[in-house]
Parts: structure tokens; C-alpha cells; sequence
């Protein structure tokens, strides 16, 4: 293991990427690391931390806005907001219970990075969506900024949201604003036992065509559901179909019950109130369905409609487990035991289908290397070098990180 | 207009009739507009004080013909000027004299309505409007909804990122976007996303969206579809001073209230709209508040109660529930009709800024002594909620010189926005009306940046090349660029 750079301030930031790009180097850019396994790996690139730019730099509950710098630790944020009962809304993936790390320990920067958004996506989208400024520093070793503090704001190209997903391989995020909301006053979740895929996901879909403004949507098959219903009572050792919404008490009994009623064609409603309710959806957001490292973890973003379609072609070709979230937007898969993960099946359908499949995990057995992100077409990769080469030319910046030449 | 009509000037060299034999090759003569009066209707936007007859107008009817369009204009380097419904309040499709016009209005077919993904793929001249009337009935909508919705596009909605007064709830284009489907400068056409989530690597989505026809021109579209409330409607509350009406705003959001819209308007403005459709607001307040949440009547009625009660500690000196859809109705129809009606008192100049809302009373009375100052009159029209405000300030037209006197008025009132911690447009968009006006908000790096992504995408600097940047800023980095070929200039 290098050395690892721990730059304080953004002039440390600077002189380290413009010292590594006169030496022909590359660095590795870190938070804590806990999504340090996702992704592709290089040796050769040096590790930096950004974990020291930690300070909560601007918050205004009555502005719904936090800004922090981009090391700050999530939890620390999480506890800022917790004061005045607001959130990140987009229910940020925590994979700590997969690869043992401390739950909550990413960094702001890293949740931006990497963009990874929970169950509540589905109502009230993704952490990208809440990005609303960024200062950052690109691998010329110039600094810029986009967006700002305010939630409206059009002028000039969006390279903000640009910075989504881009797993630091354009540029080292210093500081991040973002857009909160008020925490839901109260949830409750319903559960449905038992249900052929087919069928919840038809429930699924009904629920959500409501105006309940339902705020979580799974379907987990019975293997997964087990874990996540730790703590819950009523379990039923079957399928469950969950579906949460949030508001005040008095709605939620209203709206719960107009759901049940929608819903009762498709068998028993379960009416799980807090804390259970919030306990199951901890679990969804910890993933605790998918701790099993033997398991190569997919995680797969399609159309919903053409969800079940692709589930049951993957499950033909692959041995794999299968649940769905976002009303059957996104698949969770696990394979176990298989030469390509199933990669050259799962991938090629669900190119099919609409949509992309990430390797969160390729299994701790796995030998054969896969691309963990979704491979692109010729035109994709080429506007992908290209943009990678205006904003990082030397490639100093997480190179391979995302793919091959980026 | 200075630089402006420099510009002019300096494009004025001779454009091959050959493109011309070109477009006729590929479209039929119904498509192509060449004659003196059908020119004219496209020489200027909704900022109507800049006119620029084009050089050409073609009318595409699907993603090839844009493609055919974009291969002549990159084979001649003569310019594109992407067009929707021509309605952008900042010059964004005012033409160039030396431009082919691409309008997209006869490209206005819904193509898919997907109810089941919750998204609808439509060809991007389809008004925001129709879109939300062709899933009406089925308990959908489209959620983003600029003033101009009737008569907007999609292509246009997706070139300036267009909010309206309900995004507070349900965010702009850029959050209401699944895919595009884009013509490139040198006529390939790309898809970016679909009717799925988050799309796989670089967000290029969130380039193309907001990007004002600058990286391609978007033919076609994939829009996130939201179910339908059980109902809405809005509370009016009228206050004695704009402080009082601002700090119960930020008393609303910080006590963990989030309604779908809260509009903020003046007196002038109160009075203007009161005149015109007779919406029954009060005349004797300096600031309204319209309100609105929604839910079933019971949810309503509850929210209603809260806000009242937060409301109370602020002095409201008029309270007004919507109790039935007409109420409703009524009170937005006076909102929605503010812009016509001060429209019917002077032409006005209709600014773009947001601010923090804690800035709201330093920034309002800012405004009033710069307008003040220049012996203009101003109405406030804001989305509170969010921090965007609506300055239309009055002047007159047939007076030589008032246009760049109010112009200059306009661009104080931005830098006092961008002081306030805010920015220059928050759904208008840049345009030709901001253009020069990007550097209070931006520092030269940060464009940049910015100008790097349109050179990747548009190499030629034939795509809407007048429009977002400052002329000489992008004319420097273009020089420079293509001096260093390994793109270490900067």
C-alpha cells in the first residue's frame, strides 16, 4: 500500500494533481473508501484523500440548503440536519454491512460521486437531482464552480449534476451544496406475503399510479426478504411486495386505507407502522439481503415495465436470485457460482430491455475479470474519452477507475 | 446591442446559394421558408425587442430531416439556430442573419405513452402543454409548467431547463427528463438514457438539458409522467410589508411545510393582475402570498390550518381559502395572467434572478431604488419558494435609447442577485439577453469549462454560436484552443 496524500486545502489539491501530472502519475481519489470495491482498480494510482476537507460550510433550514466541503462525513451532515427534522431525500445507498465498513463513514463527496440513491428515488429522485452546486478541481489543476446555493439556477451548462456519477474521474469535488427537504413526519408501509413476481409488481405498479405519493416500492423474493424483515413482526417466511408512504398520521391512515382497498384483490395487506416500517426500509438502504460475499451483487437499472420479462430470461440463463425496487425499475441480483458472473446474459438483456447493469461485487471467489460498469456503445465511449479529455487530458484523475482509457 | 451589432456586421460574407440547392434536395419546398414575409415571423423570440431576419428556415418533420439539416450546415460551417415555439423571454432562438433556422414545430407527435413506466417519448416540438392533455384522463401529468405552457415545446423546455411555478415540489426539466434523442452539429444522431432511471456513465443529460441548443439539437424526448393529486388548492394571504410575507415563507419551509407552490407578488403587480382577470385579490396589501397544497379536500384543509397558524405570528391582514376547484381556479388565473396583464400597461423587461430567500427584503428594496434610480417602475413577481424572482420592470418602448437604459436597470438588479448569493437566471435561461451579463456569475475558468463541453460536442461553433457565452470570451478560447491542439491551453 502507497503512501496516501491527504491534501488540507484546495492549494494542497492543486499542487498535488499539477505535481502528478508533470511526473506523468495518476491518483487515486478517495473519501473513507467504503465504495472503494465497487469500481475498477489500478495499482498504479496513487491514493488521495480528501477525508481532511471536512466542515459543514453553510446551512439554511429555511432555504433547505446545506453546503459542507467535500470530505464532510455523511453522518456528520445527517446529524446537522436532524436538528431541524430535514434530510437527504434520496435515501443514499449504504454498503457498509457488504464490505465491513463503519455505517453512515462515507464522505458527502463520495455519495455525489458515485451516486447511488435508495428506495425514495422513485418519489422524490436521485442524490444527482439534489446536487445543486459544486467546487471542484479538474485534473488540469484548475479550479472551478457551478451552480450555487440556490435551487434554481439555468445559467451556463449544468456541470453540477455532471459531477454525478463520474466517480472522480473528471474532477476532485472540494465543496458540495445541496438540496434538502423536511423529514416526513411519519411512515408506514404495507405488506403484501407470497405474491408471484408478476403479480407484485402489478401491485406495485397500482399502488404507485395512486396520488398516495407512495415513497418506497420493492418486490424481494423470499431469501432476500428474510434479512430485511429482522425485527419486523407479522413475518411470514415468503415474498414480501412493500410499499411506504410518508406524511402526516392523518393522511397516512387515510391514504394507507384507500391503498388496501385498491389493493385487496391481491391478497392480505399488512399495515406496519414505526418503528418496524423504518426499520425494514434501514435495511433496504444497508442492503442487508446482499451481505453474502460468496455473491456476485448486481445492480440493474431498466424499465419496469419490461422488468419481469428480463428477471425471468436472466433467471432461465443465470443461478440467480432476483428482487426489485422502484416499482420494478431497479433489479437487485445475486448469482453465485457462475464463470462471468452472468454478466454476458444479464447484460445483454437488459440492453435489450432499456436500461444498464453495474457489478457492485463480483463475489470473493471471482476470478474472471468483469467490467463492473455497464459496457458503452462506440459513439458513448468516444463523447465519454472525449469529455474525460477537456476536463482531465493527462488522465491524473482515477484513470480506469470507471472504464478502460477514461 | 453594441456587441450585437458587431456581430451582425462581422457575418455578413456571402452565404453559398448551394445550400440552399442542398435543403431542396432534402426537404420539400413546404418545408424550407426563404421568402421576406415568412422570414419575419421568425426574426425575433419573447424578447421582441432584438430582431434578425434569418438567412433560411426549414420546418423538419422528423429526426432525418434534422440530421439531412445539420450535414448541409456542417458541410457549408453556416450556423444552426434551434427553434421551438420561438417563446424564450431571453433571446434563446432569436436568429442569426447567416443561420438556418431549425424549427421544430411540425415535429409536435406524442409517440409513445407508456403509462405503465410512467413516461411518455414524444417528438420535442410537442407543446409542455399537450403532453400533459394526452394522460389527463388516465390520472398523469408532466409536471414542469413555464407561464407559456400552452404554446412552449419540449425542445425549447429542454434547451433553457424551463421551471414554472410547481417546481418547487416537482423540480425543473432537468428533473423530469429520462432521455433525448439528439442531433448532432455534424448531423449523427444519439441517444442518451431512456425510460429507465439514471442513466449508465457520464450524466450527458444533464449537459444536453440546459445547454440552449449548443451541444445538438434535441429531436425527440422521454418524459417521467407523475400521477396526478387528488386535488389542489391555494391559500391567498395578503401582508403589510414584503418582510412580513417573506420571513412567513421561510417560517413555512422551516417548519417542515413543503407546498407545490408559494407565489410572491407586489403591489403593482397585486393591482395589475386584480385589473385584468378580477381574481378578487386585495388591493390594500404590499405583498400576496398565493399558496397552494395539495391532497384530498380533508389534507388541504389540515395543511391550510398549519400554514394559518404558522402565518398568524407575521400579522396577515387578509386571508383567503380557495374552498372549491372554481375559487381555485380563479386565484391562479390572476397569477397566471400577471405577465399579460402589465403586458397591457407597458412593455416590460422580465428579469430571471434568484436569491436566497433570507435576502428577500434587502434585495426587494434593492431593486426598488435601482429601478428607482433610472426613473423606471417595477412589479415583483416571484416563486417564493424557491428564491425566483420575476422583476418586470415597465418602459417605453418607442422611446429611442429605453431599451439599453432598461437593459442596463436589468443587469444591476442580477448583480445584486449574484451579491445576494443567488444567480442570473433561474428558468429563463442565458440566452442573448444574458450573455455578456456571465461573468457577475461566473469567473472565466468556470467558463471555460463550460465552453470545453460545447467544443467537444460542437467543434465548428455552429450550434446557436451567439447564445450563453460572451462573444469575445469564446472567441478568445476558440483561438487558443485550436492553437494547442492537446487541449493545455487554457
Amino acid at each position: 500500500m502507497q503512501d496516501m496524500l491527504t491534501p488540507l486545502v484546495d492549494r494542497d489539491l492543486k499542487e498535488m494533481i499539477l505535481d502528478a501530472k508533470d511526473k506523468g502519475t495518476s491518483l487515486e481519489i478517495l473519501g473513507h473508501g467504503t465504495k472503494r470495491m465497487i469500481g475498477r482498480y489500478s495499482e498504479k494510482n496513487v491514493p488521495l484523500t480528501m477525508r481532511r476537507f471536512s466542515e459543514v460550510t453553510l446551512y439554511e433550514p429555511s432555504e433547505l440548503v446545506i453546503s459542507a466541503r467535500a470530505g464532510t462525513p455523511i453522518i456528520e451532515i445527517e446529524r446537522e440536519l436532524k436538528g431541524y427534522d430535514q434530510h437527504l431525500p434520496f435515501e443514499y445507498l449504504d454498503f457498509s454491512k457488504l464490505f465491513d465498513t463503519e455505517p453512515g463513514y462515507g464522505t458527502i463527496g463520495s455519495l455525489f460521486a458515485t451516486n447511488f440513491s435508495g428506495s425514495r428515488r422513485l418519489l422524490k429522485g436521485s442524490a444527482r437531482d439534489h446536487l445543486i452546486g459544486v467546487k471542484a478541481i479538474n485534473g488540469r489543476g484548475e479550479s472551478f464552480s457551478s451552480g450555487g446555493r440556490v435551487m434554481k439556477n439555468v445559467a451556463g451548462y449544468d456541470l453540477t449534476k455532471l459531477m454525478a456519477n463520474s466517480w472522480g474521474t473528471l474532477a476532485v469535488m472540494t465543496e458540495v451544496t445541496i438540496k434538502l427537504l423536511p423529514t416526513p413526519p411519519s411512515e408506514c408501509t404495507l405488506f403484501l406475503y407470497g405474491l408471484e413476481e408478476d403479480i407484485a409488481l402489478e401491485a406495485l405498479r397500482s399502488a404507485i399510479a395512486t396520488p398516495y405519493e407512495v415513497s418506497g416500492a420493492v418486490h424481494l423474493n423470499k431469501n432476500h426478504a428474510f434479512p430485511c424483515l429482522d425485527g419486523v413482526t407479522y413475518v411470514q417466511d415468503k415474498a414480501v411486495t412493500a410499499i411506504r408512504l410518508e406524511n402526516t398520521p392523518k393522511s397516512l391512515a387515510y391514504r394507507s386505507e384507500k391503498i388496501r382497498e385498491l389493493l385487496s384483490a391481491f391478497g392480505e395487506l399488512f399495515y406496519i407502522d414505526e418503528p418496524e416500517s423504518k426499520l425494514f426500509w434501514q435495511n433496504m438502504r444497508q442492503l442487508v439481503f446482499l451481505t453474502n460475499r460468496e455473491d456476485a451483487i448486481w445492480r440493474v437499472s431498466t424499465s419496469p415495465q419490461r422488468a419481469f420479462q428480463s428477471a425471468r430470461q436472466i433467471k432461465k440463463l443465470v443461478d440467480s436470485q432476483i428482487s426489485y425496487d422502484w416499482g420494478g425499475g431497479l433489479l437487485w441480483i445475486s448469482t453465485r457460482g457462475v464463470a462471468d458472473m452472468g454478466s454476458s446474459d444479464i447484460r445483454r438483456i437488459i440492453a435489450q430491455a432499456g436500461g444498464h447493469a453495474t457489478l457492485i461485487y463480483p463475489g470473493d471467489d471471482a476470478t474472471q475479470p468483469v467490467s463492473p460498469f455497464h459496457p458503452l456503445d462506440p459513439a458513448h465511449m468516444q463523447l465519454t474519452k472525449g469529455l474525460k479529455s477537456m476536463f482531465d487530458p493527462a488522465g491524473v484523475l482515477n484513470p480506469g477507475r470507471m472504464y478502460d482509457g477514461v | 446591442m453594441g456587441i450585437f451589432s458587431k456581430l451582425q456586421e462581422k457575418i455578413k460574407s456571402a452565404i453559398p446559394r448551394s445550400v440552399i440547392r442542398d435543403l431542396s434536395e432534402v426537404l420539400n419546398p413546404d418545408q424550407i421558408v426563404l421568402d421576406q414575409a415568412g422570414l419575419q415571423a421568425f426574426e425575433t423570440d419573447a424578447l421582441t425587442a432584438i430582431q434578425v431576419l434569418p438567412f433560411v428556415v426549414v420546418m423538419p418533420e422528423s429526426t432525418a430531416d434534422v440530421a439531412a439539416v445539420a450535414k448541409i450546415s456542417h458541410k457549408y460551417d453556416v450556423p444552426m439556430v434551434p427553434r421551438g415555439a420561438g417563446t424564450s423571454l431571453a433571446g434563446g432562438a432569436i436568429p442569426l442573419s447567416n443561420a438556418i433556422v431549425v424549427c421544430l414545430s411540425r415535429m409536435n407527435k406524442i409517440l409513445d405513452i407508456d403509462l405503465m413506466n410512467r413516461s411518455a417519448k414524444v417528438q420535442a416540438g410537442v407543446t409542455n402543454l399537450a403532453i400533459s392533455a394526452a394522460v389527463d384522463r388516465d390520472g398523469f401529468f408532466y409536471a414542469p409548467d413555464p407561464s407559456s405552457q400552452l404554446s412552449c415545446t419540449i425542445a425549447g423546455n429542454i434547451a433553457m431547463n424551463s421551471g414554472g411555478a410547481h417546481c418547487l415540489k416537482y423540480g425543473v426539466t432537468t428533473h423530469n427528463i429520462l432521455g433525448v434523442k439528439l442531433v448532432t452539429a455534424e448531423g449523427k444522431i444519439l441517444e442518451f438514457g431512456g425510460p429507465f432511471f439514471d442513466p449508465a456513465g457520464y450524466d450527458f443529460l444533464s449537459l444536453i438539458v440546459g445547454s440552449e441548443g449548443g451541444l445538438g439539437i434535441v429531436t425527440e424526448a422521454t418524459v417521467m409522467l407523475r400521477t396526478k393529486p387528488e386535488g389542489a388548492r391555494p391559500l391567498l394571504l395578503g401582508f403589510e410589508s414584503h418582510e412580513q410575507a417573506g420571513d412567513c415563507v421561510a417560517a413555512i419551509i422551516g417548519k417542515g411545510y413543503l407546498p407545490v407552490a408559494i407565489e410572491f407578488m407586489d403591489k403593482p403587480a397585486i393591482k395589475a393582475c386584480e385589473e385584468h382577470a378580477r381574481a378578487g385579490y386585495p388591493l390594500d396589501v404590499e405583498a400576496l402570498l398565493i399558496i397552494e397544497f395539495e391532497g384530498s379536500d380533508e389534507e388541504i384543509d389540515a395543511s391550510f390550518q398549519q400554514i394559518l397558524r404558522i402565518a398568524s405570528g407575521f400579522n396577515p391582514v387578509h386571508k383567503r381559502i380557495a374552498g372549491t376547484a372554481e375559487e381555485a381556479e380563479a386565484i391562479w388565473l390572476g397569477r397566471k395572467s400577471a405577465f399579460g396583464a402589465i403586458g397591457r400597461i407597458s412593455e416590460y423587461l422580465c428579469m430571471d434572478g434568484v436569491i436566497p430567500l433570507s435576502k428577500l427584503s434587502h434585495v426587494l428594496s434593492k431593486i426598488a431604488e435601482i429601478c428607482n434610480s433610472y426613473k423606471f417602475q417595477v412589479s415583483n413577481i416571484f416563486h417564493a419558494g424557491d428564491g425566483n424572482l420575476h422583476p418586470l420592470i415597465l418602459y417605453d418602448a418607442n422611446r429611442t435609447g429605453e431599451f439599453q437604459r432598461v437593459e442596463k436597470c436589468g443587469a444591476e438588479i442580477l448583480e445584486l442577485c449574484v451579491m445576494a448569493g443567488g444567480c442570473i437566471t433561474g428558468e429563463h435561461g442565458v440566452g442573448l439577453e444574458k450573455r455578456d451579463l456571465m461573468t457577475l456569475q461566473f469567473s472565466e475558468t468556470d467558463l471555460i469549462n463550460q465552453m470545453r463541453v460545447k467544443l467537444l460536442f460542437d467543434p465548428n461553433w455552429v450550434l446557436n454560436p451567439d447564445k450563453v457565452f460572451p462573444l469575445e470570451l469564446a472567441e478568445t478560447f476558440r483561438r487558443d484552443e485550436s492553437s494547442s491542439p492537446d487541449g493545455e491551453s487554457a
